[in-house]
């Protein structure tokens, strides 16, 4: 064992304290310490503030993790978008839509994405969020349907706006969806258990699927956010998603840039 | 989506002692909520940054120190304020402590208060979470040398106002 190189630092009597020198350089300075009681005293603020410290705030660790930091780590896109609209809301001058929009109806739209973004009891509902059973007319149209092309879904027109994949190799789609009375964009993104709506929001006018008309500035806030949290990548070609839908939406079976 | 899913799960597992590690920065258990809270959000905007295969508490840790540094340097004149409401808060602790450790939180809360946030930063992560002085390093992107002296400079300060009899 080679004898100790020059004279003990405190960060040396520290790291011995704190446990974080090797077996051999700690036993050097063990020996100097009990060579030298003046080292003890210099240990002595390293000693006191680790007993003073560790487990001081243990308490903490055997309290159940509060619920909203549960849900907020937990709860789906949907739920934690509902917090988000509520604080992004603005008047659709912000966003530049053209159009002036009469009081009553931006307080239409808020009153109805509220509704929307609660999970829907309806099995067939078009507008639910989560996981899309195979069995459900939402998930055969993901599945199969061509971007741009207005198809039904149950008793709603349907049209895909585009697909995408993420930077961790997920396809999704963006869609919109709408009968008379209520029409919403979504995203759902592919998984193994089936394709999964990550966000529905609901549209300012139904009649937005059939005519295709762009979406609001409320609309877009909301699916933007989603798509950034995604890690969306730009879309695909017409004829990269023609592939894809051919081939099970199976990435590597279609020439990627 | 299904990786998503899997690392929020640990997400959640890693939550106490992110809330210890902000109970130590913030010096009141409500704060430190908070501060996971906004960390939290931070945190699920970049799972996508997220390299599978490192260390997920590093990672989070790493996020939460950086909010905590960040609001505290937005609000500089805090400092003063923080003094007073950590002696006020202590004073009205929850009713759910016990005396002996509600003196003891007092005495802790007070002393790491007299530290400045990057020396408090240091302090909590290596004495409180119990992370070596490489993790400390790598977490905090620090050097070691630093993350030592900050540690050596911080715990002398904080002698004379950690009384022996504190220790468990």
């Amino acid at each position: 064992m080679s004898p100790t190189t020059g004279p003990v630092s405190n960060e040396d009597l520290m790291a011995y304290v704190d446990g974080q020198l090797d077996p051999e350089r700690a036993a050097e300075i063990a020996s100097a310490v009990a060579a030298d009681p003046s080292l003890e005293r210099r240990m002595a603020a390293y000693l006191e503030s680790r007993a003073a410290l560790s487990g001081a705030f243990d308490e903490v660790l055997s309290e159940p993790v509060p619920d909203r930091l549960r849900m907020l780590v937990l709860g789906d896109a949907a739920s934690s978008r509902v917090v988000r609209m509520d604080r992004s809301r603005r008047s659709p001058a912000l966003y530049g839509w053209p159009q002036a929009i009469a009081a009553g109806v931006v307080l239409t739209v808020g009153v109805v994405i509220g509704a929307y973004l609660l999970p829907a009891s309806s099995t067939d509902d078009v507008f639910a969020t989560g996981l899309v059973t195979s069995d459900r007319a939402l998930a055969r149209a993901l599945e199969s349907t061509a971007s741009g092309g207005l198809s039904d879904v149950g008793e709603h027109r349907f049209r895909v706006l585009q697909s995408f994949r993420t930077t961790d190799n997920s396809v999704c789609r963006e869609y919109q969806a709408g009968d008379a009375n209520r029409g919403a964009t979504g995203v759902a993104c592919r998984t193994t258990d089936g394709w999964r709506v990550e966000v529905q929001v609901a549209s300012d006018a139904p009649e937005q699927v059939s005519s295709y008309r762009p979406a609001s500035g409320v609309d877009v806030a909301a699916i933007d956010d989603v798509l950034y949290r995604l890690g969306a990548l730009p879309g695909f070609d017409a004829a990269a998603e023609s592939c894809l839908i051919a081939n099970g939406w199976q990435l590597d079976a279609c020439t990627m840039e | 989506m299904d990786d998503t899913s899997e690392l929020r799960q640990r997400m959640i597992t890693v939550i106490p002692r992110l809330r210890r590690f902000a109970r130590g920065l913030t010096g009141s258990q409500h704060d430190a909520d908070d501060l996971v809270q906004v960390a939290l959000e931070k945190a699920l905007n970049r799972l996508h940054q997220f390299e599978p295969g490192t260390r997920l508490d590093s990672w989070l840790f790493r996020i939460v120190q950086n909010c905590f540094l960040d609001d505290r340097r937005r609000a500089s004149r805090r400092e003063i304020d923080m003094d007073n409401e950590t002696l006020e808060g202590m004073s009205n602790s929850s009713p759910a402590d016990h005396a002996d450790t509600e003196a003891r939180l007092s005495d802790i809360d007070n002393a790491l208060a007299t530290l400045s946030d990057a020396h408090r930063v240091v302090v909590t992560t290596v004495l409180v979470e119990g992370y070596s002085y490489r993790e400390a390093a790598d977490m905090l992107e620090l050097p070691v040398g630093t993350i030592m002296s900050r540690l050596s400079r911080a715990r002398k300060a904080l002698k004379p106002l950690l009384s022996p009899e504190k220790a468990r």
